[in-house]
């Protein structure tokens, strides 16, 4: 799994720490979503999309051996 | 657990650590047992060293309004303990088997330390893992 989280991050200029403090979780796990390393619930994946203005297609991107 | 359990939980432990170590050792070093006694001190210092990072970590996620627990360190700590069950059930069928060649107390200890032992180590293990 890749993520545009990062790259959403940068555009609106915020941080691992504040986004992690809006959508209520520890900053290691943004970092590990970032990475593509943590299968966040659809709660997360939702509420993380929209701290970012974003939708969850638009930010959690799966290849066809990802959802084997 | 939120922060300010978390914290007041660590803060008991510690005051009840270092009183308890306190007791023992003196006790110990009285009656000259000053190997032990030392020992003791060496592992208290070192679980008290521990036990001061986590508190300083926890103060600082309560100031900074973090939280201690998310939805990852949850999964985290269900999978550890997941895997350190099983690990612990080998080792005490393990135990049994040889429970002729051990005493009581010592298979006893034994088996708690590889409970905990392995519950760390999942923990650290899993931690660097992809999670689903």
């Amino acid at each position: 799994m890749k993520t545009k989280i990062k790259e959403l991050r940068a555009r609106f200029s915020i941080t691992q720490k504040q986004l992690a403090k809006e959508v209520g979780v520890r900053r290691e796990t943004i970092v590990y979503l970032e990475k593509g390393k943590y299968n966040p619930s659809l709660i997360l994946a939702v509420k993380v999309a929209r701290a970012l203005n974003s939708t969850v297609e638009e930010l959690f991107i799966f290849e066809n051996s990802d959802l084997e | 657990m939120n922060n300010k359990t978390k914290l007041s939980l660590l803060l008991a432990v510690l005051i009840s650590m270092i009183i308890g170590v306190f007791i023992f050792a003196t006790d110990l070093f009285s009656n000259g047992n000053y190997k032990i006694g030392l020992l003791l001190v060496v592992i208290a210092s070192i679980v008290i060293g521990i036990l001061l990072f986590l508190i300083k970590d926890c103060y600082q996620n309560l100031k900074d309004n973090i939280p201690s627990d998310d939805e990852r360190t949850k999964k985290i700590r269900m999978y550890a303990a997941g895997s350190a069950y099983f690990i612990s059930l080998y080792f005490w069928i393990l135990l049994l088997a040889f429970q002729k060649y051990f005493d009581k107390d010592d298979l006893l200890i034994a088996g708690l330390l590889v409970m905990g032992i392995s519950f760390l180590i999942s923990l650290i293990i899993l931690r660097k893992k992809e999670l689903s």
